[in-house]
């Protein structure tokens, strides 16, 4: 399963990374939107997990345009970001409307529990591929 | 203290604190990575991220305490500072971050000239908080980054800064990134996602002189410098 990871800080990408991949995911990791749009394009990744705090493209315009295209409609989305919900004044509904499964605070959030919530969202295609 | 100069101190720390959860963050994770894998070379990548992110985080502390003892100093002493001197040391502590992360730091001094009157614990506690938030910009996954630091002459005085081959930095949108300090999450938007605490520290601190950190361009690099002004004495001697 191969997950896109969109991720400015070097260092705490390199840890999602080798976690993800020690749970037997394959990782791309991307540190920019323009980037990450490249990179879906060329993987088709399976999850895309997201930081909202990109360098010169938010998050946010990254999952518009990311939702543009049809290839990429149902894709899971996790935002794994360093500001909470309520500060990065994203609502519910716009969450909803680009098919956010989970908003994960870094802060809070432990590599176990990202890695739990990739599975479960993950979990038809997982089946699938067993 | 002024609201106003309470307000601007508020809005740099809150930009401070956001900046320094990231180190904390990455230290978190190395204890969980192992923890979940106890083996040497998760120890030593654990032992090497404290020491690397404890040591920008602490700079970037100590640059914002020295800037607010700086404020009730009811006069700042200088004295003459040599830029060589401290871009030396300045490039010595950044040696090893620049490394973690890809980068080569450069040092180039063009021609001779003489002191600056200044403080140089200032000064470079500046330039070495500017070269954490610039190396983290700055820096490319897969790629070799060089970051210059260099002192010239110019006709505003000595300009003393950090440069890179970096695109999307310009003088408005560092305008706009003080506008934003402390209240958008990242307002050097196109430049860095961070908070940009090291370069708003900076500015902090070269306020003390007179100057301010702006978008300079050194050779066919773009970078981040300041203007101090040469002694016109010592410089005479």
């Amino acid at each position: 399963m191969k997950i896109l990871l969109l991720e400015p800080n070097r260092i705490l990408a390199e840890q999602y990374s080798r976690f993800l991949e020690r749970e037997g995911f394959e990782v791309t990791w991307c540190e920019n939107a323009q980037d990450g749009v490249a990179a879906a394009d060329e993987l088709k990744p399976d999850i895309v997990i997201l930081e909202l705090l990109l360098a010169g493209h938010s998050g946010v315009e990254f999952l518009y345009e990311f939702r543009s295209y049809v290839d990429w409609l149902k894709l899971p989305v996790i935002i794994l970001s360093s500001v909470t919900q309520a500060s990065s004044g994203v609502s519910d509904a716009t969450l909803a409307e680009l098919g956010v499964g989970a908003y994960l605070y870094k802060p809070k959030a432990s590599l176990s529990q990202i890695a739990r919530l990739v599975r479960k969202s993950l979990k038809p295609e997982l089946k699938k591929a067993a | 203290m002024s609201d106003n100069s309470a307000q601007s101190q508020g809005l740099l720390f809150t930009t401070l604190a956001e900046q320094v959860k990231l180190p904390f963050i990455t230290v978190k994770h190395a204890a969980e990575l192992l923890r979940a894998h106890p083996n040497k070379d998760e120890l030593e990548r654990l032992l090497q991220t404290i020491a690397l992110t404890s040591s920008s985080a602490l700079k970037l502390i100590d640059s914002y305490l020295l800037s607010v003892r700086l404020q009730t100093e009811s006069r700042l002493d200088l004295e003459p500072v040599s830029l060589s001197s401290v871009l030396y040391d300045t490039a010595e502590s950044l040696e090893s971050y620049a490394k973690a992360h890809d980068c080569e730091i450069e040092l180039r001094l063009m021609g001779k000239f003489g002191p600056v009157m200044a403080r140089r614990d200032v000064v470079q506690s500046a330039l070495e908080s500017l070269g954490y938030s610039f190396i983290d910009a700055a820096s490319k996954p897969d790629t070799k980054t060089k970051i210059t630091l260099a002192v010239r002459r110019t006709k505003h005085g000595m300009s003393t800064g950090i440069y890179s081959d970096v695109s999307k930095l310009n003088s408005g949108l560092l305008k706009q990134a003080r506008v934003l300090k402390g209240v958008a999450r990242q307002p050097l938007g196109d430049f860095s996602a961070g908070s940009g605490a090291g370069v708003f520290v900076a500015d902090a601190l070269f306020d003390f002189f007179d100057t301010s950190v702006r978008v300079a361009r050194f050779e066919n690099l773009f970078g981040l410098a300041a203007h101090l002004q040469p002694s016109l004495q010592l410089n005479l001697v």
